[in-house]
């Protein structure tokens, strides 16, 4: 973290909840009144926020983070986000993830050299995926950097697009399979899913039932291996699908083998049990 | 003695909202700027008490404001007198659903680690997409808002705002704004489930 003068303490302080409560009212008070005061504040947060996606944060302060600063549903949305905007190339932490594509295109656009190359890979992917940005693109040059070419800059940051996109998605190919519950195991409307080579998920989509709940457990078993419980996905929520309400579950596909398999999902509650949904059935065969 | 009928609860209106404008400010677009950042306060300080919706108690506090400013009340130090009303509302949150809440998600680090690179994907290739809807302007803008350089953030910050030639709060607040849109279109994208490449 950045060294912190005594303001910026107390507001990490008020931000991980770590304020005794007379000095929370009188921070709120004065930052009500003080928009400067308000904005260090909002520094803070950011920082906090930074420092947490960067693993800059002590055990403590991180574990103080997680149980009491993200506890609100929009302040993970916000630390989602910014782990995806503000991680920097060079990751601070040992498992470093792949660099957001944004950052390519804004290397491709601060680099000269760069530039020239990519100009040749734009002219060379061409087509309608390029012509539909070109627009958005142009309009994006026009903010980037003035010791730069237009035209090289326009052409360098489209390719820049091609090359951070595969940087952020990766080569993956991915199943989709939608599965009502009550289809009883080995029923001949069990579904069969065929994997053929490459394809690395099995994107299942869980009928789910009228009944909403806040969120819902998944877990997989291999009926061919005994029911061995393969995975278990917990903080799942529905959504409201062409069929109704639906769950999605992502399987990667890697690690199963071909078997029948068992899906069994489950409603929770903020203070109950997991209550039961139901069992979805399917078989998955590798393509020989 | 007969029991009162229930309070029906009282919304801000077009016209009341005005008046609570020019109460702000009396220029109309400097109002509104003083109007989301009071907003934002407000957002702030209910989540800062573990406060369920604080968008919504926010909400509320702004139309508490407009029917004291409906009523001809004089308000001498309307930040400070937000401040009051968001007290009031939270006091009153404790005796409803607020005070039983129980923290329902698990921490972050104990979400399931092969979930999370496919989340992470998704989240990312999402985030693309909902960029890609924003104004070039606005990218650069969150680009360079979190550039996290050798100087000093909050310097970094500072030329930004002057660069752009706004205040350091209007600086934070486009970034507010803009964050918001994105969150918003990054969360409507993750709910449309995951883009099916292949059925079988």
């Amino acid at each position: 973290m950045e060294s912190l003068t005594e303001t910026d303490s107390r507001l990490i302080k008020y931000l991980l909840g770590q304020l005794p409560e007379a000095d929370r009212d009188r921070l709120e008070e004065q930052y009500f009144v003080d928009d400067d005061l308000f904005g260090e504040l909002l520094d803070a947060e950011e920082q906090l926020i930074n420092d947490y996606v960067n693993g800059r944060l002590s055990a403590a302060v991180r574990e103080r983070f997680e149980r009491h600063f993200l506890t609100q549903p929009d302040r993970r949305r916000r630390v989602d986000l910014d782990r995806a905007l503000c991680r920097p190339g060079a990751g601070a932490r040992p498992e470093a993830r792949p660099e957001p594509w944004w950052q390519s295109v804004l290397a491709f656009w601060r680099t000269p050299r760069l530039v020239a190359a990519a100009a040749l890979l734009a002219i060379a992917l061409g087509g309608v995926w390029a012509g539909v940005r070109i627009f958005r693109l142009e309009r994006l040059l026009d903010e980037s950097r003035a010791q730069q070419a237009e035209a090289a800059a326009r052409a360098g940051s489209e390719a820049g697009l091609a090359n951070a996109r595969a940087i952020a998605t990766g080569p993956q190919a991915q199943l989709a399979l939608a599965l009502a519950p009550g289809l009883t195991r080995g029923a001949e409307e069990s579904r069969k899913v065929i994997v053929p080579r490459g394809a690395n998920i099995l994107a299942l989509t869980l009928d789910c039932g009228a009944e909403a709940y806040p969120g819902y457990e998944a877990s997989l078993s291999n009926l061919s291996d005994q029911g061995a419980e393969l995975l278990v996905y917990r903080r799942l929520t529905a959504r409201v699908g062409r069929a109704g309400r639906e769950v999605d579950v992502s399987l990667p596909l890697a690690n199963l083998p071909s078997a029948d398999y068992q899906v069994t999902l489950a409603g929770l509650g903020p203070n109950s049990d997991p209550a039961p949904i139901g069992k979805y059935y399917f078989s998955l065969r590798r393509e020989q | 003695m007969s029991a009162s009928p229930p309070r029906k609860p009282w919304v801000l209106t077009r016209e009341t909202f005005d008046q609570l404008l020019v109460r702000l400010h009396p220029d109309r677009d400097r109002a509104g700027e003083v109007y989301e950042l009071l907003r934002l306060k407000l957002v702030e300080f209910f989540k800062a008490r573990a406060c369920l919706a604080p968008e919504d108690r926010a909400d509320e506090v702004f139309n508490r404001l407009g029917r004291r400013i409906a009523e001809g009340e004089v308000i001498e130090n309307l930040p400070g007198y937000c401040y009051g009303v968001a007290r009031r509302v939270w006091l009153e949150s404790l005796k409803g659903p607020d005070a039983r809440r129980v923290p329902f998600e698990e921490p972050a680090a104990a979400w399931p680690a092969p979930e999370e690179a496919l989340e992470e994907r998704a989240r990312l290739e999402c985030l693309e997409q909902c960029l890609r809807r924003l104004a070039p302007d606005e990218v650069r803008l969150l680009f360079d808002y979190c550039a996290d350089g050798e100087r000093p953030r909050k310097e970094a910050r500072r030329e930004q705002a002057e660069r752009m030639r706004i205040s350091m709060t209007n600086l934070r607040l486009r970034v507010h704004r803009t964050k918001l849109r994105l969150e918003a279109c990054v969360t409507e994208c993750r709910e449309q489930g995951p883009k099916k490449l292949k059925y079988i």
